[in-house]
């Protein structure tokens, strides 16, 4: 091994140890018995091994159970939501020439701007007024303002990276615009699509400031974990952080095999 | 029959005008070659007939009819693009057999026909091979195939063979010709390749900045250029071009650039009493120009010394300084075995001699 390939690796190493080092203690927590936890100088390894706190959250029943479901049906109603908005909005946007294309992308992240805190509580007590406050609905609407500029942005550099001569080819071979659209575009663009999809997702799941706003007797998964965590129950919080967790992960994991960059090899030029 | 009519086709993106006052009648079974520099329009102009861009004003007719308002699946038209744009998800059989699967046809007439299309292209063996695993031209036969087997009303191509090599471009070339004469199809063909248009075309339009410049078989657009632009594009190397002041000594009209001067040929004479012009350009093609040895009888004869040489393969080219700091091109055959710094007498004959106007216009 040559001594710059030995000194990246040893870089990227440092880099993957502290990110996963706040994660590691997260996860060790959640399995740890109290007394390893509760000492002078606590150690790096777990010692005495317990899935204790995962069986009292799931023993919670309802209290756990809801806000997992509430969780999941807000971020997959967001998702779904913001490919539906996002799709046609990017495409349109990327058949503008690249400068217009860069403005609109801008005015669309203003929206961004805003510190959440700000407006979460205008928009609470808009939603208390027209009787969005507290329901699902309410939260993924209010979840679609931080997903849109994200998916738009990720879906207008994915459509204005599609070959326009394909989808032109499709056009000439029978399709109309929508139809091109629907069997070639699309259908080609699906590992955009799923990375936009999966953006969608993770910024609905792990939302935390418009969740508490918005929501009162339904809490999502993120509310309740702070519940615990301003209760000082660091058992149940970090358990809670690993199973808001686990959901990324797999879907991270699952999906990549769509995420390949030679998607699209072949298709034009010699 | 007129086929195909472009009547007054404009095109402008923004404030930029890149086809202007566009007409053009295109008889049916002809295949027809749009030839112009990069930029100057064609892959617009093809996009327009195709229905993927709306002209700023004008008509498009197909047999007859107005179909300028058609969306492209309308028209029943097939094209290959420039880069091949093949689906790459789909293997070549499914490439070809795409356009038939929108049409809905039946399994079995689809498959008779990809299978027919996929013989006559030679790629039969590749119809289960995925465009990545393609040489560039099993592609360019990928895209073709998918072209044809759809019977359109009307071929359209764009540059498809430029991007390959010199070679196999050669190669296609010749498949293209014996296509098109099994097929006789109505084709519009664009290139910026003067010899593919040449070889291939039945009619050749030469475009410049979105105008056309001339419309002539290859034989006419070669031997009879209407103006200095076409007389300077088509031709390899390309024609000698001098710009010459007209000076009238005694009913005499004599052609000069310093000490370098020249009678005007009777032709030219005859135009030049009945118009007045003070500068003419002078256009002969390098092949024009052959050794005098005394003995020919040229009408008019150059001497100079050959100041560089370049060697093309079977043919040689120079060029040969000539009196007031004039140079020209000629070519010869390499047999010859000329030499640097060489003096030598060109002759040519005034047949060969092409004039035009100041603004550009043939004169005579
Ligand atoms: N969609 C477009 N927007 C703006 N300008 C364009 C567009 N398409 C083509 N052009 C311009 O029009 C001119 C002609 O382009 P094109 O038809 O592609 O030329 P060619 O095929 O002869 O090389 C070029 O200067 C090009 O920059
Ligand atoms: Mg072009």
């Amino acid at each position: 091994m040559s001594r710059a390939k030995l000194g990246a690796w040893i870089i990227s190493i440092v880099f993957v140890v502290l990110l996963l080092f706040p994660l590691y203690i997260m996860f060790k927590i959640s399995v740890s018995a109290p007394h390893d936890v509760f000492r002078e100088s606590p150690p790096y390894f777990i010692e005495n091994f317990t899935w204790q706190h995962f069986r009292n959250v799931l023993a919670s029943g309802e209290a756990f159970y809801a806000p997992l479901s509430k969780s999941f049906i807000t971020a997959i109603a967001a998702t779904f939501l913001s490919l539906l908005i996002a799709v046609p909005a990017a495409y349109g946007i990327s058949r503008f020439d690249v400068k217009l294309r860069y403005i609109l992308i801008l005015i669309i992240f203003m929206s961004r701007m805003v510190p959440e805190v700000s407006i979460a509580l205008p928009i609470s007590i808009t939603f208390i007024r027209m009787g969005l406050f507290d329901t699902t609905l309410g939260l993924v609407l209010a979840h679609l303002i931080r997903i849109l500029p994200v998916s738009c942005f990720i879906l207008v550099s994915v459509f204005g990276e599609f070959p326009l001569s394909l989808e032109r080819q499709a056009r000439i071979d029978g399709y109309s615009r929508i139809g091109a659209i629907r069997k070639v575009v699309l259908p080609l663009s699906l590992t955009g699509l799923v990375v936009a999809g999966l953006f969608s997702f993770i910024l609905s799941w792990d939302e935390f400031i418009y969740a508490s706003y918005l929501t009162l007797a339904e809490p999502t998964m993120p509310i309740k974990m702070y519940y615990y965590i301003s209760r000082g129950n660091i058992f149940s919080s970090a358990t809670y952080a690993v199973i808001i967790t686990i959901p990324v992960l797999i879907i991270t994991f699952s999906l990549q095999r769509y995420i390949k960059p030679e998607y699209l090899s072949g298709s034009v030029k010699g | 029959m007129v086929y195909l009519r472009l009547e007054n086709i404009n095109k402008s993106f923004g404030s930029k005008q890149v086809i202007r006052d566009f007409n053009l009648e295109i008889e049916k079974e002809k295949f027809c070659v749009f030839l112009g520099p990069s930029g100057c329009g064609k892959s617009t102009l093809l996009n327009i007939i195709a229905g993927l861009e709306q002209p700023s004003s004008g008509k498009i007719y197909l047999r007859g009819k107005d179909i300028t308002s058609f969306a492209p699946h309308k028209r029943d038209m097939a094209m290959v693009f420039q880069d091949y744009a093949l689906y790459p998800h789909l293997t070549v059989f499914e490439n070809i057999a795409f356009g038939l699967r929108v049409k809905a046809l039946k399994e079995d007439e689809i498959h008779r026909k990809v299978k027919e299309v996929s013989r006559i292209l030679n790629i039969e063996d590749k119809l289960g091979n995925y465009p990545r695993s393609l040489s560039g031209g099993e592609r360019q036969r990928a895209a073709t195939g998918r072209a044809i087997v759809r019977e359109p009303n009307l071929f359209l191509f764009d540059e498809p063979l430029s991007n390959l090599d010199a070679r196999l471009r050669l190669e296609l070339r010749k498949e293209f010709l014996q296509l098109q004469q099994r097929l006789r199809k109505t084709s519009l063909y664009v290139t910026h390749d003067q010899i593919e248009a040449l070889s291939l075309g039945d009619v050749i339009a030469v475009l410049k900045e979105g105008k056309i410049q001339q419309v002539s078989t290859p034989y006419d657009l070669y031997n009879q250029p209407r103006n200095l632009f076409v007389a300077g594009f088509i031709g390899t190397p390309p024609m000698n071009i001098l710009e010459l002041v007209v000076k009238n000594e005694d009913g005499e009209f004599v052609l000069s650039k310093g000490n370098f001067s020249l009678k005007a040929p009777p032709k030219l004479a005859d135009k030049l009493r009945k118009s007045k012009h003070e500068i003419i350009f002078l256009g002969i093609r390098p092949s024009a120009l052959f050794f005098d040895n005394g003995k020919n009888e040229s009408d008019y004869v150059f001497e100079g010394g050959i100041r560089l040489l370049e060697m093309l393969g079977e043919d040689m080219l120079a060029y040969i300084a000539l009196e007031g700091g004039v140079e020209i091109r000629a070519v010869f055959s390499q047999k010859r075995r000329e030499q640097k710094g060489r003096r030598v007498r060109l002759g040519v004959s005034g047949e060969d001699m092409y004039f035009f106007e100041k603004n550009g216009r043939r004169l005579c």
